[in-house]
């Protein structure tokens, strides 16, 4: 066996699945060429490569705002260069899986909201679904356009240490990241262009395009060619580099709250020939802030009325409010008898065990093992009100445990996961990171998933978080033909 | 199919309208300065309170301080941030009102505009590069023309167009008004100018517009007043004469009344067309032997009402039933 080059060896394999090496530190067939290509490569070419990507996301604007003096620095996500790469046969099973999911995931909103099956037939209490902060009983016997509740999902995967592709969460709100997803891949093209060539990689460039037809799908009333905006928060979001993204791509309206109309329950943007019609809303905007009417009556950001011209069918929202219960940390828990109950196949991409603090037994064995598990808030997204059990202090785990204490149904836990490790350039080297991934999937006429995802990198060494506020970067993400 | 996009955000081309506005002063600003820094190279020293002080005036800007040396007023105008007319504030303003407005722009335009706002927040923090007005001015002016291309070659020529070469339009047209205004005096005093003072104060003039090269293949190199005030009044073909200005700007509500198809803006299109018939029918040496300030400060009358009547119109009408146009997606 050759010696591993010079720049791997800071590269440790632990217990977590190694994307890049097998065991006996040999490179993987899918990542022989670029493992060799690495090696050839010069330290100061690296840093250049780092550099000119950097520079990429800075011309372009893809950044976020930190206030920390009183102006604001504009700073980029970290991009590390070296991509992802997931396999046709890899990919194959995650696209099945995430395709049955998503179905018997919109089966259950649409239960839920109107005659509630799944609580008569005593598979998931229905105390647990309307105690959800994110159930909005608005939205009960309201229907939805083709009974599409949730027309993008952006789910969060990540790789057990036997290899088996698993779902940490379901994200069917406004999941965020896929503009990262794109702009990753033509970041990679600019400055890897041979090696991108080398390998036989599926296109996503068409995701803004697949985005608009499931969009448009939503139109009612027979309308040819339904009018289609995006509803931002505004330029302060943290995502709104991918509103304007999007929106762009898809040649559509972004719209703030200010620039919308409700008359006669229908709705209306400002343009300068006067009030034009909306159709369809792909709304990045939070339910509680969408209708101040209906949910926060102190939100400037939405629009009063809307949910009113939504339920009476003059207008589409993707997705449709109320959808968050299904993300919920504690119905996650049921997802897979979910699964079952509505299509009767077993679920092909398996649920990380989780246990419902409601129930007193999984509570008192949390508690007791605290400093082996990771709890998190059932309604917190971005790694936040999360405890990571082994890497907490012990003050840190006291407090949980009486937070716990407090509000059980607020909590869940599960084991500490290795999340899988790839691949990153850090400090002048290739040290291995943990990544997740979370591959978006449009529920149109059809489902359709881009082949790819947005692979997520905790480039703190040993961290398991891999969220952007929490130092978090991410990484192209490759699957082969 | 004759396919034309559906009408634009009233928000949107307010943004893109003030965007090409900040663009065009931070343009201008630039150059007026370059052109007086370079004046000064063949003048006095003590000459230059009274010099700083009129090219503010040009500006129509007033800085707080009393301080009319040439370190405090460049760096005032160039990189004040707290001072709403300098260069580094117009630029940063431009490139908000772009950021908020992406999708309606071209991705190199918005990469553009963007680069050119960085390179400025560098030169902020860089002293050494401060102390390098020369090239700073020169940078912005040519990151600008470099906008002007990618606006030429990649933009639409729908509403979205329209409202950016209005903005640019209105912007062009009161900077040259303020420049004839500022120089008023001057135009009714000075005769033939054919000293060297004279020569090199209407060379200023007309450089400030970037005029002098135009002008002379108009009139060759004999600097006459009245024909200096005639070219950046009245002349039909140059770009930046008052009167091309209000042409253009005539031109693009009227664009943006065709391609809406119906009339909205009736009172700005009015208001454009009247100013431009009035100034076709000046006659130089009648304003030489009048109120040539008067007929000036009509000038940015109109340009200030049409600039509300374009508002009204397009951007802050009532949000009311009466506003649905029915179809209209």
């Amino acid at each position: 066996m050759k010696p591993i080059p010079e720049i791997f060896s800071k590269y440790r394999l632990g217990q977590a699945y190694d994307e890049l090496f097998q065991p006996d530190m040999t490179p993987r067939p899918q990542y022989q060429q670029i493992f060799h290509r690495i090696a050839d490569m010069p330290r100061d070419v690296w840093h250049q490569r780092q550099e000119q990507a950097d520079l990429m996301f800075l011309n372009q604007g893809i950044t976020f705002t930190v206030y920390s003096s009183n102006e604001g620095t504009e700073k980029i996500f970290p991009y590390d260069l070296l991509p992802r790469i997931i396999t046709a046969g890899e990919w194959a099973g995650i696209e099945k899986g995430l395709e049955q999911r998503i179905v018997a995931l919109n089966l259950f909103l649409k239960d839920i909201y109107h005659e509630g099956k799944i609580f008569k037939d005593g598979i998931v209490p229905r105390d647990m679904v309307e105690s959800c902060p994110h159930f909005r009983p608005e939205m009960k016997g309201v229907r939805v356009p083709r009974d599409v509740y949730v027309s993008i999902t952006g789910s969060d995967l990540i790789r057990l240490p036997d290899g088996q592709f698993a779902v940490l969460e379901d994200n069917l709100r406004v999941p965020s990241g896929v503009s990262y997803m794109l702009t990753n891949r033509q970041v990679m093209k600019h400055v890897f262009p041979v090696l991108f060539g080398s390998y036989d990689v599926r296109p996503i460039d068409h995701y803004p395009q697949e985005l608009l037809v499931a969009l448009k799908s939503l139109g009612q009333g027979g309308i040819e060619d339904p009018s289609v905006a995006l509803l931002t928060p505004g330029v302060y979001n943290s995502a709104y580099f991918e509103h304007t993204f999007l929106a762009r791509q898809m040649g559509i309206s972004l719209v703030e709250g200010r620039d919308l109309v409700v008359y006669n329950k229908k709705v209306y943007k400002r343009t300068t020939a006067g009030l034009a019609r909306v159709d369809v809303i792909y709304r990045r905007i939070d339910d509680d802030f969408l209708d101040p009417q209906i949910f926060r009556p102190d939100s400037i950001l939405g629009v009063p009325g809307i949910f009113e011209a939504f339920t009476a069918g003059n207008v589409a929202l993707a997705n449709a409010p109320g959808t968050g219960v299904a993300d919920d940390k504690a119905i996650y828990a049921y997802v897979p008898r979910i699964i079952k109950y509505y299509l009767g196949e077993d679920p092909i991409l398996p649920n990380v065990e989780t246990h419902i603090l409601a129930e007193e037994k999984a509570r008192e064995m949390v508690l007791k093992n605290l400093d082996k598990m990771v709890v998190k808030a059932v309604g917190e997204s971005g790694g936040y009100g999360m405890l990571i059990g082994p890497h907490a202090t012990q003050e840190q785990r006291d407090a949980f445990r009486v937070k716990i204490l407090e509000n059980p149904r607020n909590y869940i836990g599960q084991p500490t996961i290795q999340l899988s490790q790839a691949p990153a350039f850090v400090d002048g080297s290739i040290e291995g990171r943990h990544v997740d991934l979370r591959p978006y999937i449009l529920f149109g006429k059809k489902v359709s998933i881009v082949p790819g995802g947005l692979t997520r990198v905790a480039l703190r060494r040993g961290s398991l978080v891999v969220n952007s506020s929490q130092g978090g970067g991410s990484k192209d993400t490759w699957v082969l033909y | 199919m004759n396919q034309t996009s559906s009408p634009m955000l009233s928000r949107v081309a307010d943004s893109l309208y003030w965007m090409s506005r900040y663009i065009e002063r931070a343009e201008h600003t630039s150059r007026l300065i370059d052109v007086n820094l370079k004046q000064m190279l063949d003048e006095s020293p003590e000459m230059s309170g009274v010099r700083w002080s009129r090219v503010l005036s040009c500006l129509r800007t007033d800085p707080p301080k009393e301080d009319r040396t040439t370190a405090a007023v460049v760096t005032w105008m160039m990189f004040d941030l707290t001072n709403p007319d300098s260069i580094a504030t117009c630029v940063a303003v431009a490139r908000e009102n772009a950021r908020q407005i992406r999708e309606a722009l071209s991705a190199d335009f918005w990469e553009n505009i963007n680069r050119l706002h960085l390179y400025v927040r560098q030169v902020l923090q860089d002293p050494a590069q401060r102390r390098e007005p020369h090239e700073f001015l020169r940078r912005i002016r040519i990151d600008i023309h470099v906008l002007h291309g990618i606006e030429d070659s990649t933009l639409v020529r729908s509403e979205g167009w329209n409202f950016i070469q209005a903005g640019k339009a209105v912007e062009r047209a009161a900077a040259t008004t303020a420049l004839l205004a500022e120089h008023a005096q001057e135009f009714l005093d000075m005769d033939m100018g054919g000293d060297a003072d004279g020569f090199l104060h209407w060379v200023s003039v007309l450089r400030s517009c970037t005029a002098f090269e135009a002008y002379i293949k108009t009139y060759t190199a004999e600097l006459h007043p009245g024909r200096v005030l005639e070219f950046l009044l009245l002349n039909p073909q140059f770009p930046r004469s008052v009167s091309f200005c209000l042409s253009t700007l005539h031109d693009c509500i009227q664009g943006i009344e065709v391609e809406h198809g119906f009339p909205r803006a009736a009172q700005a299109v009015k208001l454009a067309r009247r100013l431009v018939s009035l100034l076709e029918f000046w006659d130089i040496d009648e304003l030489m032997g009048g109120d040539l300030r008067t007929h000036l400060s009509e000038v940015e009358s109109f340009c200030g009402r049409i600039h509300s009547a374009i508002e009204e119109a397009y951007i802050f009408y009532p949000s009311a039933p009466t506003e649905i146009r029915e179809g209209l997606r």
